[in-house]
């Protein structure tokens, strides 16, 4: 044919021959410095009644966030008796509701690395078929032989090992779902910002920004030169009616990033609120990339905001309290 | 008299009409001092996660094994990078996690294999034309 020519012709073969040889990987993949075997200690055990393995999986890294629950006590809450089972929503939004961050683990390096520092991952697996699935719940408690097989609290059984190309294959026909629920102001060991972000504003609107509070504090110092980190734990500490260090951490964005609207927008607006003077974040918020209208709705409010301010009688021992955020 | 009184009625109705209507607006900019006009985390997310997936597929494909890879199937890197903007939200995650995957150094192998699932991809979506038959 004449669309394959020249080295095209074996590149094809060639290269569909190794994804055949990578497909079958028969071990995790360990950074260097992680030991050949490890095991999560303390990793509470329900073996699951029926069908019922979302609850007993739940109870199962729940308990090891240290939120004590029973299965029975979450079955209500998680199955659903028509599909007899759970959906991983409904898992992740009760874990969320009992205050805990449930931050998703995607990849092999990124679930064994959590088990390396001692969090065990809840999965989802496809015990069957692609077209005809069997979807099954389990917790990853911990590996052995370098990787070529993993520990799971599965159904019935306690540190039940299974080969690693085989439990990677079911893990990957669920799309390789899997979650930590972490401990009061933990962290996995590796996070990307945007995903730690959402997970913080998916557990504040459930269990309210108190409960994010400590898991902020954790985000904040493990990643201070990020833009959106420091956007957004601006927005959870204005929110938490912390202004003085919420004006720090929208200054911190604008410094990161003062190509971008919203930091300097916020900025301006808390600073404004407190009776501070607004002139500089504006100016900042006139040279970065925006969209008119919210130029001129950022300009409109700001001048109204001035007029009140002058206006109310309280502005005077308002601005003498907060001159330490104006700085 | 009567078309005196419905007058001052009609008056009084829209007066008031215009004042219920008037009352939160004012309100509004009253209360402009605090939340309001202020943007949202989830208001900046899903752009961030997208600017974050392409940075991470953008920096796969700068690695020199992707470079020479993409060059033998004579396909420009920077006119993929620039086609990458058509890939789904998803799409684009799923690349930047198999990216993420990928065996730092000497890990050829995989680049490739990664690459030969970006150029599926990209075939499909008409992008490429490296397998005419898909």
């Amino acid at each position: 044919m004449p669309y394959l020519r020249g080295h095209r012709r074996w590149a094809l073969p060639a290269l569909l021959l190794l994804v055949a040889l990578a497909g079958c990987q028969s071990r995790a993949p360990l950074s260097a410095g992680m030991p050949g075997e490890a095991q999560v200690p303390a990793v509470p055990f329900f073996p699951q009644d029926d069908y019922q393995c979302g609850p007993a999986a739940l109870a199962t890294v729940l308990g090891s966030a240290g939120v004590a629950a029973a299965p029975q006590a979450l079955v209500a809450e998680v199955w659903l008796p028509q599909r007899q089972g759970s959906l991983a929503m409904e898992l992740v939004a009760a874990a969320r509701a009992r205050e805990r961050l449930v931050y998703p683990v995607t990849t092999p390096s990124a679930l064994m690395a959590n088990l390396d520092v001692g969090y065990p991952v809840l999965v989802l697996q496809n015990l069957a078929l692609s077209f005809y699935p069997r979807w099954h719940f389990a917790v990853v408690t911990g590996y052995r032989r370098d990787g070529a097989s993993v520990i799971l609290n599965t159904d019935t059984r306690e540190a039940e090992p299974m080969r690693w190309n085989r439990f990677v294959r079911t893990w990957q026909r669920a799309d390789q779902q899997g979650w930590v629920v972490l401990p009061v102001g933990e962290l996995p060991p590796q996070t990307r910002p945007v995903l730690l972000v959402q997970a913080l504003e998916e557990l504040a609107g459930t269990a309210g920004a108190a409960a994010a509070a400590p898991y902020w504090h954790a985000t904040a110092q493990r990643h201070p030169d990020d833009y959106l980190v420091q956007f957004a734990l601006g927005n959870h500490l204005w929110a938490r009616q912390q202004s003085a260090a919420a004006i720090e951490a929208w200054r911190t964005a604008t410094v990161l990033r003062p190509q971008a609207f919203a930091a300097w927008n916020n900025l301006a607006l808390a600073l404004a609120a407190l009776g501070c003077d607004t002139a500089d974040a504006l100016r900042g918020a006139r040279h970065s990339e925006h969209a008119p209208q919210a130029l001129a709705a950022l300009e409109r409010r700001l001048a109204a905001t001035a007029t009140t301010v002058a206006a109310s009688t309280a502005a005077a021992s308002a601005t003498a309290t907060n001159i330490a955020a104006c700085r | 008299m009567n078309t005196r009184a419905v007058i001052v009625r009609a008056l009084v109705v829209v007066m008031l009409a215009v004042q219920t209507l008037m009352l939160p607006a004012a309100h509004a900019a009253m209360i402009g001092t605090d939340l309001n006009g202020m943007i949202g985390t989830t208001d900046l997310l899903a752009q961030e996660q997208r600017a974050d997936n392409q940075a991470r597929l953008k920096a796969a494909l700068e690695r020199s094994e992707a470079t020479s890879a993409l060059e033998r199937f004579g396909v420009d890197p920077a006119q993929i990078d620039e086609r990458l903007d058509r890939l789904s939200d998803a799409e684009l995650a799923s690349l930047a996690d198999q990216a993420d995957e990928l065996p730092a150094g000497e890990g050829a192998l995989g680049v490739l294999v990664f690459i030969l699932v970006l150029l599926i991809v990209l075939d499909l979506l008409g992008v490429t034309n490296v397998f005419p038959r898909i």
